[in-house]
């Protein structure tokens, strides 16, 4: 393949660019889905498990954002 | 009494894009924050993008169309506005890949012109020269044609 037919609206491209976009969306919905399940009260293990990831994982990711936007992190249960 | 406003500097270019992501909620500084600075509050290169019809908010509608069309490839719908709300992140975004490159070839640009540092026009065509990423696929959307505007930038100098 020519560097001439690495257009960057290509099929190729736009599939990388999906990754990319895709990417981005996820990292979206993830803060914004731990915020609110954070506010409705649930645990750092219940939102690790949801995510399929470790509880301490989810934690070192979050917590400093949570804490600056004053969501009230104590007595959570596990 | 008129204020006179010392023109934007590659580093306060650099500065506002970082800004601006960080805004954006960005976890990089890209390609794309260096050209919608250069589009916008940069007037040295404002001006150069102006006559081709890409000022700040046309980049903005650009970037956004191009983000619907790589989700649409996917078979995806953009998020709604109230899924999308989060807060702000604590940590400052760092620089990514295309926002690296883009500063390097300005540099490279200034070099090959002699010059000690780059202006922000170096840096524009630095963030022009990208062959493929969401900057050309923006820049496709909006109808430029980024080749001649490249070639454009270099008659000009």
């Amino acid at each position: 393949m020519t560097s001439r037919e690495r257009q960057p609206m290509g099929d190729i491209a736009n599939d990388l660019a999906a990754v990319l976009a895709l990417r981005t969306m996820a990292d979206t919905l993830e803060d914004a889905g731990v915020e609110r399940a954070m506010r409705a009260g649930w645990s750092w293990s219940e939102v690790a498990e949801a995510l399929g990831v470790t509880r301490q994982a989810v934690h070192k990711k979050h917590s400093a954002r949570l804490i600056a936007a004053d969501i009230d992190l104590r007595r959570r249960h596990a | 009494m008129h204020e006179v406003v010392a023109p934007m500097s590659t580093r306060d270019v650099a500065k506002q894009a970082r800004g601006l992501a960080s805004e954006l909620n960005a976890r990089t500084v890209e390609a794309e924050h260096l050209l919608l600075v250069l589009a916008g509050p940069c007037d040295e290169t404002a001006r150069i993008l102006k006559p081709v019809a890409l000022d700040r908010g046309r980049v903005e509608a650009a970037l956004r169309e191009e983000r619907q069309a790589s989700l649409a490839a996917a078979g995806v719908e953009p998020l709604t506005a109230e899924r999308a709300t989060r807060s702000g992140r604590t940590r400052a975004p760092q620089w990514g890949a295309s926002a690296k490159s883009a500063l390097k070839r300005g540099h490279e640009i200034a070099r090959r012109g002699g010059r000690a540092g780059e202006t922000p026009t170096d840096l524009l065509l630095g963030v022009l020269q990208a062959e493929l990423g969401t900057v050309p696929r923006a820049l496709a959307i909006t109808g430029a044609d980024r080749t001649a505007l490249i070639a454009h930038i270099g008659r000009r100098r």
